[in-house]
Parts: structure tokens; sequence; C-alpha cells
């Protein structure tokens, strides 16, 4: 029988534990699903490694022509890749942002709907 | 029997409660609800599972609740979007969907069902994602052996009150049972409920090594080693007695310790989860009754651990090719490295193959048990070396090696010399085709200076050895030159004897780092085989049993020395496979009888395990040999009882099978005994090396028997042994060889090898060796004459007569002095009887029959006895007797067939046939 006393109580903690949740560790791991996200693309795009390299001639082209073209390849790619990644980057944090806004923003538009417009 | 000890686990218990974490329904006030833990590395350790009976009970029904709940918030999101949606289409409102007003104003409780849909999901992710507990890896091995320094606070083991543990910090403290998987804690909980079950007052190690035997994974391997699970679960329970115990079970303390040792096991195999391998490794090492018992069933401590370590390789080389795939995926398939620094290098590609390429294809063949090497080269090339050669024999895995050192390469877990490098293999045979040595330097040096332009390429050359082979085609000194700037780095592989002749102490030899890779031992070659055999299960539909792999791995070690493990052994599994699919189907089990089927098939040696049948032949093996053997008592007693100690593996495998020196007058039958002992234990008369060793009574015989320096195949004695590495060494007249070429012999007969004249070793631990001899002869004759006893006489012929003939330490290397009698006139008639078998059957081909009267053997052996001469004065006189008598009839055509030829006194006559 306790255990059915206890089943019941656990089932009204699961309930309300599920903001504290949603807020606590959950939003743990969507942040950190994110930062894998922008890390993995970080790898991926590796803008920091052309940026490094930018004086460093492509495909082992050691001669000036080489060089100046090298050099305003790497420029392209940094600008290119870094903007890529900073697009991610905010696609991803946008992302976060919904998951920490969403329930918030749904419990106001339950309310809303139900108490305002009636 | 005693299984392996584990290292003594201190543990502190809490009396209060006692280890369970509750008292009195409540988190047990001296613990803190840890009940039991141990430190170790620094760190305290304990298990976060309360065992007490309504805390299971919950836990279990807590997952109906987890369940109901999810399937609750299913059924409200799909309730709540059918209410909004049959609304909208109710109401004709589709349209206004898109538009901002619908969801601002107007249409509350219809938006409102929408809403709340969209938390019903949010419910789902909830109640999905939180009720997945994260896993906790068990902690990484760093080189030095341990993830952190000891904490001198705390070492190991010196923790003994829970007042001391709640002093220690929390990130110092460690719940391992997130360490473990959920088959893991499963079989933990449930033992348990086993306990509580037969009202046993503790859970001990059976409880849970019964529970264990249901898990898929534990009763596979148990089958593996051919004990099907069920039948001992059965055998187990039979030992299971209900108890009188009425409160809850405890965990006995050798099971708190199985709970850490499991974990230590995963620690130090460097595991990611303690999983069901782990503990019930654990549970064996605790176990005292289950290894007794284990024991008897056949299962040792060795086998044991090989079969462990299947589960293991095979789970590990899953999570490894899952790994891998992620990584390998984001190397470039134009062999760049990611700075874009690299140049491409067309004309070597031509020449050569990439590595790494084919490596993140999937290409490569998985390494195993060969950390230790790689470490090495490794460390060679982080010493700033040019070049690494790995030097060792055909087949002991040098390619392996590299594939794995490729895999690594994948992985970035390389050096960083080697970092986001291409390992490129240079095809030699592509190289040299179609060109002289001045076309092939000049493609090699064109390959060299792409390679030092290129940067990112590690150039690997297989069997380096033929490209340095000194006869005309050398381009060691163009590799040398390149190799010495140190703008690259080679990889390359050679076999011992290639390595000796061609490379060491020449130029290039000087700039390679050499490693050296041996044989692999048994146990390593077995998780060879272990690794490879899935692929071969898979292949050839049939199914490996421990004992069949642990076989092909002894058998192959000894027998098939040609190969060296593991590719013998790997080889030769595959070989079974296909064997026991084609002779039994697929769906088999191969066992180890298969494996010694296979290899008796390729030695003609007889391994199989011995039946009834055969043991019964060779207890009787005597009267088998006196079949062919007349007299001679002694000699066959002893050569029987040899070959049944070699049949039932009851000899030292370092040694050759037996060595005799046969001592006797010619022909008493020692040539005949040996052919017979061919016979026997070979298969047949064919499986017999025989040398005159009067041949050799020059020094330079040694030359003719081991070979010319530097010739292969040139040794008529090294070079048949090799051909035919199972058969019987007749040595004849062995008295009359040069005494240097006597001493050969000397290591021959103790450690069962010889070195040819090319530096190849010869395995003779397969042979029987027998030297023939008549020295002393006639003092032989002379002393039994007398009736003095064989030993006497044997002995004193080792102090005077022999010495004259051998040196003591040749003597005392026999297995075996063996003295032949003369013939006596009985003897001569025996064998007569036999020569006279033998022309019956042969006339029986032809129809015809032939008998022997009393009287014609009497003449015979009047004839034919010479007591000097033994039998082959008989030989002669059935010769001239019968056989050339016999020769006249047949061509004067007086036989026809059903006629019967009579030997009676000295005459043949015939008996005309109906």
């Amino acid at each position: 029988m306790t255990i059915f006393i206890k089943l019941f109580t656990q089932f009204f903690i699961d309930v309300f534990y599920f903001p504290v949740w949603w807020y606590s560790f959950g939003s743990k791991r969507a942040f950190l699903a994110c930062t894998n996200l922008i890390g993995d693309a970080n790898g991926n795009l590796a803008p920091g490694l052309w940026l490094k390299n930018i004086f460093v001639p492509m495909f082992g082209q050691t001669d000036w022509q080489g060089r100046i073209t090298s050099f305003f390849m790497r420029l392209i790619n940094v600008i290119g890749r870094g903007f890529g990644l900073l697009i991610w980057t905010i696609v991803v944090w946008i992302f976060f942002f919904i998951w920490l806004v969403l329930p918030v923003f749904i419990v106001f538009e339950i309310a809303s709907s139900l108490f305002l417009h009636t | 029997m005693e299984f392996f000890t584990p290292a003594s686990i201190s543990l502190i218990t809490c009396p209060r409660c006692h280890a369970t974490a509750v008292f009195e329904s409540k988190k047990c006030p001296d613990c803190h609800g840890i009940g039991f833990g141990r430190m170790i590395r620094g760190k305290f350790v304990y298990f976060g599972e309360v065992f007490t009976r309504e805390a299971l009970q919950f836990r279990k029904a807590q997952k109906y609740l987890y369940s109901i709940e999810l399937l609750v918030g299913v059924l409200f999101t799909v309730l709540f979007f059918t209410v909004f949606f049959r609304d909208v289409y109710q109401n004709n409102l589709v349209a206004d969907l898109f538009t901002p007003s619908f969801w601002s104003a107007g249409f509350g409780t219809t938006v409102a069902f929408f809403w709340l849909g969209c938390l019903s999901l949010l419910w789902i992710l909830y109640r999905v994602k939180s009720a997945k507990v994260e896993k906790i890896d068990v902690e990484t091995q760093t080189f030095s052996g341990s993830t952190e320094k000891e904490d001198p606070e705390h070492p190991i083991g010196t923790i003994e009150t829970f007042e001391a543990v709640a002093h220690i910090p929390h990130k110092k403290r460690q719940d391992i049972l997130f360490s473990y998987t959920v088959e893991a804690q499963e079989i933990l909980r449930e033992s348990f409920f086993l306990a509580h079950k037969y009202k046993q007052e503790k859970v001990l190690p059976i409880h849970l090594f019964f529970l264990l035997l249901s898990n898929s994974k534990i009763s596979t391997l148990f089958l593996r080693l051919g004990l099907p699970a069920q039948s001992m679960q059965e055998n187990i329970a039979k030992v299971f007695v209900e108890g009188t115990e009425k409160s809850d079970p405890k965990f006995a303390e050798d099971v708190q310790k199985i709970i850490f040792q499991a974990y230590e096991n995963a620690y130090v195999s460097r595991k990611r989860f303690v999983d069901v391998g782990e503990l019930l490794e654990a549970v064996v090492a605790f176990s005292q009754p289950l290894q007794e018992w284990l024991y008897d069933l056949g299962v040792e401590e060795q086998r044991f651990r090989n079969v462990i370590e299947w589960i293991r390789i095979r789970e590990k080389m899953r999570d490894q090719y899952q790994k891998f795939r992620v990584v390998a995926s984001k190397r470039s398939k134009y062999g760049l490295d990611r700075a874009m620094t690299a140049v491409a290098t067309p004309y070597l590609n031509s020449f050569s193959q990439d590595l790494t390429r084919s490596g993140t294809l999937g290409y490569l063949t998985t390494c195993v048990a060969r950390d230790k090497e790689i470490e090495e080269i490794f460390r060679a090339i982080d010493a700033g070396r040019s070049g690494v050669v790995l030097v060792g024999e055909h087949g002991v895995g040098k390619k392996t090696i590299v594939d794995g050192i490729t895999e690594r390469m994948i992985e970035d877990a390389v050096p960083k010399r080697m970092y986001d490098k291409r390992l490129v293999q240079l095809s030699t045979t592509a190289l040299v085709a179609g060109v002289d040595i001045n076309g092939a330097q000049e493609r090699l040096i064109h390959m060299m200076n792409e390679i030092s332009h290129a940067k990112n390429i590690i150039l690997f050359i297989n069997n380096l050895q033929d490209l340095v082979t000194g006869k005309g085609f050398d381009i060691s000194e163009t590799l040398a030159e390149y190799l010495s700037s140190g703008r690259f780095l080679i990889i390359a592989t050679a076999t011992s004897e290639g390595y000796n002749q061609h490379i060491l102490n020449t130029s290039i030899g000087t700039l390679f780092s050499r490693v050296d890779i041996p044989e692999m031992e048994e146990n390593a070659a077995i998780q060879v085989v272990e690794s490879k055999v899935g692929g071969i299960e898979y292949e050839q539909n049939v199914f490996f049993s421990y004992d069949a792999i642990e076989n092909c791995v002894k058998l192959s070690g000894r027998f098939l020395r040609d190969q060296k493990l593991p590719e013998s052994a790997v080889d030769l599994s595959t070989e079974v496979a296909s064997f026991v699919k084609s002779s039994r189907g697929e769906h088999q089990l191969v066992t180890k009888d298969d494996v010694a089927h296979v290899i008796g098939q390729k030695t003609g040696v007889p391994v199989t395990s011995i039946t009834q049948d055969e043991s019964s032949k060779l207890l009787k093996l005597e009267e088998e040999m006196h079949k062919r053997v007349v007299g001679q008592a002694e000699a066959v007693s002893m050569v029987a009882n040899a070959l049944r100690r070699a049949r039932a593996e009851i000899r030292s495998t370092k040694r050759p099978i037996a060595n005799f020196l046969f001592l006797g007058p010619t022909g008493v039958g020692k040539t005949e005994l040996a052919k017979t002992i061919a016979e026997v234990y070979f298969g047949g008369e064919n499986r017999m090396i025989r040398l005159d060793m009067s041949e050799y009574q020059e020094v330079s015989g040694i030359y003719r028997l081991i070979g010319r320096p530097g010739e292969q195949g040139t040794g008529s004695l090294t070079e048949a042994v090799r051909q035919k590495p199972f058969s019987l060494i007749l040595l004849d007249e062995m008295e009359k060889a040069h005494p240097q070429i006597l001493d050969l012999f000397l290591q021959v007969f103790d450690d069962g090898r010889l070195t040819d004249s090319t530096g190849r070793v010869i395995d003779f631990t397969n042979t029987i060796i027998i030297a023939t001899s008549n020295a002393g002869t006639r003092y032989v004759q002379d002393q039994i004459a007398a009736g003095v006893a064989l030993d006497t006489i044997r002995e004193s012929l080792m102090r005077s007569e022999l010495k004259d003939h051998f040196r003591p330490e040749f003597l005392n290397r026999f297995d075996g002095i063996v003295l032949f009698h003369a013939l006596n006139r009985e003897d001569t008639k025996t064998i007569a009887k036999y020569m006279l078998m033998r022309i019956a059957k042969d006339l029986d081909a032809r129809g015809i029959i032939f008998r022997v009267e009393d009287t014609g053997l009497e003449h015979l052996a009047e004839v034919g006895f010479d007591p000097e001469f033994g039998a082959r004065p008989m030989r002669r006189a059935i010769q001239d007797l019968i056989e050339n008598k016999l020769a006249e009839m047949i061509l004067e055509r007086q036989i026809d067939r059903r006629d019967t030829v009579v030997l009676d006194g000295a005459e043949l006559r015939i008996e005309k046939g109906r």
C-alpha cells in the first residue's frame, strides 16, 4: 500500500519538477548541446586555422605570385568561414533562447487566450 | 584450485544500517545513505543504490510510472491538437490560421488548445530526457597508470569511519552506480530479489552468478566454452535451499567487494562502463566454490580470462568502429592537410597507395594486442629518427601494426610529427616495372622530391629488403641520401634475414631505428584470432568454440612452423571453418577436434583427442608392431612406450619426439622396426628420411647435411626435414660418420632444432630420430650368449666398447639405447612365414593359391638360417627356392588360375584346380 502512496506522491513531484528541471538540468543540457554544435562547426570550418596560416602559401607555392594569391585566397576563406561560423552560432543561440522562452511564452499564451480574450 | 587473487579491497561498511544505506525506513544518519565504500586513487568510491526491498520495488514501480506519464503526455498532445484542428475545421478558420488576428483575438479556447498541445509536447521532452540517466565513464588510465596522484590525506584504504567520509569534498567522491551498464545494474538488483525469494540472510556471489547466466552475453560466453548456461543454472538451482530469514537480505561482504572489483576490472581494461563481463570476472574471483566448480567443468583461469577478453575485444571493436567512422569522415578526401599547405603528389600517387585514405574508407585490418610495439615505434619517431624499420618474420603481423598506426593517424592519436599527415605505401613492383636500376632510381628521385615538397607524407615501404638486395639492384643509396636530410619520415618493414643480410651496417641501416616484432605469444595470438573470428563466422556461417580457437593457436604454433603466429592461426581457423561448413553444413559448432582433424590432414600426424578405439589400439601397440618385427621384445616395447607418450602428449615439445640408438648385428630388424614406426606414427613408410652416414666420413660432409653457405635448399638433411617436418629420420651406420658431424646432432637431440647454412632454423621437434649402428655387436652377442642381463651389457657397453665410436655426451642424449638380439632358428622361421605370406598375397592376386607344408618351412629354415647374418640369408633362400622357380612356372604357363602351388620340403609342386 505504501508503495502506491509513494508513487502517487512521486507523480506530483514529477509534475512540479517539470519547470524546475526545464530551467536547471534541462537548460544545462541544452546549453552543452549548443556549445557542442558550435564546437563541431568550428572544427569543420576552422577559420582560426586558416587565419593562423594566412601568410603560409597554399599548396607549397612559395614563389611571390603564389604567396600573394594564397594570401588573398586565405583571407577570403577566413572571412567566408568566419561568417559561416558566426551565422551558425547565431542560429544555435536562437535555439537555446527558444528553449528558455518557450515554456513561459506558452503559459502566457494559454493564460491570455483563456482569460484575457474571453 | 586457485584462480587469480585480486588485490585486497578494504571496505568500510556502515554498522548501523548493515550497508543498506537505510535505517528505520530513513536515510541512515551514520553513513548519510552511502552504506559502504572504499578509498582508491584519492577518491572515495561508493555505489549509490539503496538495497532494501521497498526501495528496489519502488524503483521498479517508478519505471512503470515514467511510462504512464509519458503515455499520458502523448495522449494529451494528440487530444489537444485534435480538438484544435477540429475547431479550426468546423469553424472554417483554416484561412485565418496564418493571420496574426487569429492568434491574438477572438478564438480564445481554440488557440488555448493549440498551446496546451505544445505544452504537452514539452512534457514529453521533459519526461524522456530527465528519465534518461547520464552514464558516467569509468576513470581512464593515463600512461603513468592512474588518473590522479594519490591524495596524501587519504591514501588507499586508510579511511575508517563515515565521519571521515563526511569531510571528503564532493568532487572527491564518486558514485560508480552510473558507470555500470543498465544490464549490470539490473543483475545486482535482481540478486537481491533472488536471495529474498529463497529467504536467505545474505546475497551471495552465487546469486549473482546464477543471474549472470541468464544474460545473453554471458550465456554465449559459456556456450563458447562448451557449457550451456541453462543446464548450469539448473545445477546451481539445486544448491539453493529455502532459508528461514524473514527480513530483507543484506549484501555479503564479498558481494560488496565484487561491486568495486568489477569497477577495477573495467578500469584496468580501459573500458568505458562496467558491464556483465567485468561483473562475472569479479564474481568468480571472489568465490572459491565457484572457481572449484568451473575448474571441474574444465574452465581454467587462462581459458576463462581469454573468453572474457573475447567479449571485450568484440565490444571494443564495435565502439572503436563507431568512434572511428566519425573521426574518419572529417579527413580530407583529396590527401590534403587541413590548412591546405600540402602539395598534390600526382607522380607519387601513380606508384603508391594512400593508406590513410583506404583507412577512412574502412579497409584496414584491426590491430590487436600490439600496443607495446606501437608505443615503441612512436617513441622512436618522437625522438626524431627519420625512419623506423619493423623487423620480424613473415606472418608476425608487421603490416597489421602499420594498419594500427594508420588508424591512430586518422584519430590523431600520434606524436606531433605525424599529425595531419598521409601514410603512403610505395608499391615496389610499380617502381621497378619496365625499367632497369637507373630508371627505378630516377623514379625514386622524382618521388622523393615530390614527398619533400608536399610536406604531409609519411612513406611506408613494405619489405624494404627487396629494394636493397645488393645484387645489381640497390636503391638504398638514393633512399639514404633523401632520408638523411630529415625532411620526411619513412616507416618500413623487413624480414630478420633480409635485414641482417642487406640493411644492417649499410648507410640506410644507420638511418633507420630498428623495432623488433617478435612472434606473438600464445595468449596474444588467441586474442588476435578472437578478433578475426567474427568475420570468419559471418562468412562461413559456423560458430567457434573457445577450445577451437585455442587449439588453432596451439597446434599451428607447434605444427605449422613454416608460418608464424598469429598469421598461421588465423589461416588455420579460416580453413577449419570452411572444412566444418563443407563437411557438416552451416550453423555448426567448430570444435577443438575439427581443428586437430584439419591439422592431421595437413601434416599426417594424429593430433585429434584419442578415441576409445584408438586408445585400445595404442595399448596393444606391441602386438601390432610384432606383426612386422619378429622377436626383439625389448626394442619393440621401448619404442611402443615412446610412441604412447608422444600420442598422449606426455613429452617435451622442445625436443624430438624420441631419439633412439639401435645396436645390433645386420639383418635382425633394425630398419624394419624403423619402418614400422614410420607406418604406425606418421601413417606411411614414405614418411622416413634415410641417411646413410657412411657417406659422411669426411668433415666436409657437414655442408651436404646442412647446405653450402649462402645457398638455399642444398642441405640433404635440413631440406628434407623442412619439407617433411613430420617424419622419421633414420641415420644408418652412425658410427661411420665423422665425429664433427656427430656433434651437429647434439643440439638436434637436445633442442630439436638445427640452423642451416643460410641461417634458417629447422624444426626437429616433430621427428623421431633413429640411429643404427653395429658397433660392439660382437661383444653384445657374446655377453648375451653368456647369459648376462641386458642392462648390465648396456652399461658396460657405454663405458667400454661404444666409447671408441661415440663420445659419452652423444650417447647420453639418446632416450634409449636399444639392443637387438641375433635371431635364432625359431625367429627365422617366423620371418620366413611372414615373407611367404607376402608371396601368397601376390599369387592370390593372380588367382593362384599358395600353401606351405611344415616340411617346406623346415627346409627353408635349414637353408636360410645363419646366426651371423640374421634374416638376410632367408630372403636369398626364398628367392632361390621359391621366387625363381615360380617365375619359371609362370613363364612356361604351367600354372593356371585356381591352381595351388605347394612348398613341400625343397620341392615346389602344382596341384591343379578344377
